[in-house]
């Protein structure tokens, strides 16, 4: 069976890289980029399973690329990394078509338990 | 120009705000390098149980000091969103776990002992937030400059028909606000602005703070950002 594939997005680089390799040794296959026009490309040129999509970040910020991500695949899960200002931002993105928003620091395990269930959701919604 | 930006606590707010999501950004980072160790760490089982047990520990106290970090930095941003708005509901409850989370370390030092009641129902009051955060501290500084190593406060507050009251339960002190004339006379000021009042009362014993539960202050929205 095929790894599950998780595009992760963050302008925090080392906090990207930890947890992307944290996901591989769970047996995930990551792809982690910096910004979100990094974001628009990936998801382009090879559609992940899953987002998690930082919401501030400079250049495109998280909400300008669930927006753009849902008019291209809108079935395509996404979760979003919120802080303390932003948990507004967590509630604009899921009416925007975030699946759920998370806070910063994570637990690994919601995180993975939160991926697993956006999946499940979108594998049951009917195509458009 | 913004004109909020003339109120001198704005420019300190969105300062202090800011700052408190980079701070959150290096606990995230060092929260997930300290689970990659983690993961690692789990997954070499050839090392000695000695060594194992040293590197669960240290990693333990990694994650200790996170959490604290973060339930500090929590604090502070709620803290420097204090002035976004010049006139706004506040909630009682929430601006004193905020004024007695900051000020456990002031009372640390002085081995004085902090308590917030706690408050089964939200009680929110329309007000000056800046104003009332300040006249609250002061308050505290107050009690923790006259209290002794050992002492304890309790913090607590009610609705009472028309107004809401706080109060600083504080050991029976004999000539307690006479002690810090300073203290009081910065208060009153301050209970001006916000049409409101601080008095000792004998019964608690301690300070008891009266607000009016509808005041008729001025508003003007002011969102802050961060």
């Amino acid at each position: 069976m095929n790894p599950m594939k998780i595009l992760l997005v963050d302008d925090e680089q080392e906090f990207v890289a930890a947890l992307a390799e944290r996901l591989e040794l769970r047996g995930y296959q990551v792809e982690a980029v910096n910004s979100g026009e990094e974001a628009l490309q990936a998801v382009e040129a090879a559609p992940p399973k899953a987002v998690v999509l930082d919401v501030k970040m400079p250049g495109l910020s998280g909400l300008e690329v669930l927006k753009s991500i849902k008019a291209q695949f809108p079935s395509m899960p996404v979760l979003l990394l919120t802080g303390y200002g932003s948990t507004e931002d967590g509630m604009k993105g899921m009416r925007f078509g975030a699946y759920d928003y998370l806070m910063k620091p994570l637990n690994i395990e919601d995180l993975i338990k939160k991926i697993h269930e956006a999946v499940g959701a979108a594998e049951q919604k009917p195509p458009h | 120009m913004n004109s909020r930006y003339g109120r001198v606590e704005v420019v300190w707010g969105k300062i202090c705000a800011g700052y408190t999501h980079e701070i959150k950004n290096i606990l995230a980072i060092i929260n997930e390098s300290k689970g990659l160790i983690e993961d690692i760490h789990h997954l070499n089982k050839q090392t000695d149980q000695v060594f194992q047990e040293k590197i669960s520990a240290s990693l333990d106290i990694i994650q200790q000091q996170v959490e604290r970090g973060e339930r500090l930095s929590s604090l502070m941003n709620t803290f420097a969103h204090t002035p976004d708005q010049e006139v706004a509901p506040v909630s009682i409850g929430e601006t004193l776990s905020v004024l007695v989370g900051l000020s456990e370390r002031f009372a640390r030092n002085k081995k004085i002992t902090l308590e917030l009641d706690e408050q089964p129902n939200k009680l929110t009051l329309v007000t000056r937030p800046v104003e009332f955060m300040q006249l609250l501290f002061v308050g505290l500084e107050l009690a923790l400059a006259v209290l002794e190593s050992g002492d304890h406060i309790r913090i607590g507050f009610h609705r009472e028909q028309a107004e809401c009251l706080i109060r600083f339960s504080l050991p029976p002190k004999k000539a307690f606000p006479e002690a810090s004339p300073d203290y009081l006379e910065v208060m009153q000021d301050i209970c001006a602005v916000l049409q409101s009042t601080v008095r000792w009362d004998e019964d608690l014993p301690g300070l008891l703070f009266t607000f009016p539960a509808e005041p008729s202050f001025s508003s003007s929205a002011e969102a802050g950002s961060d």
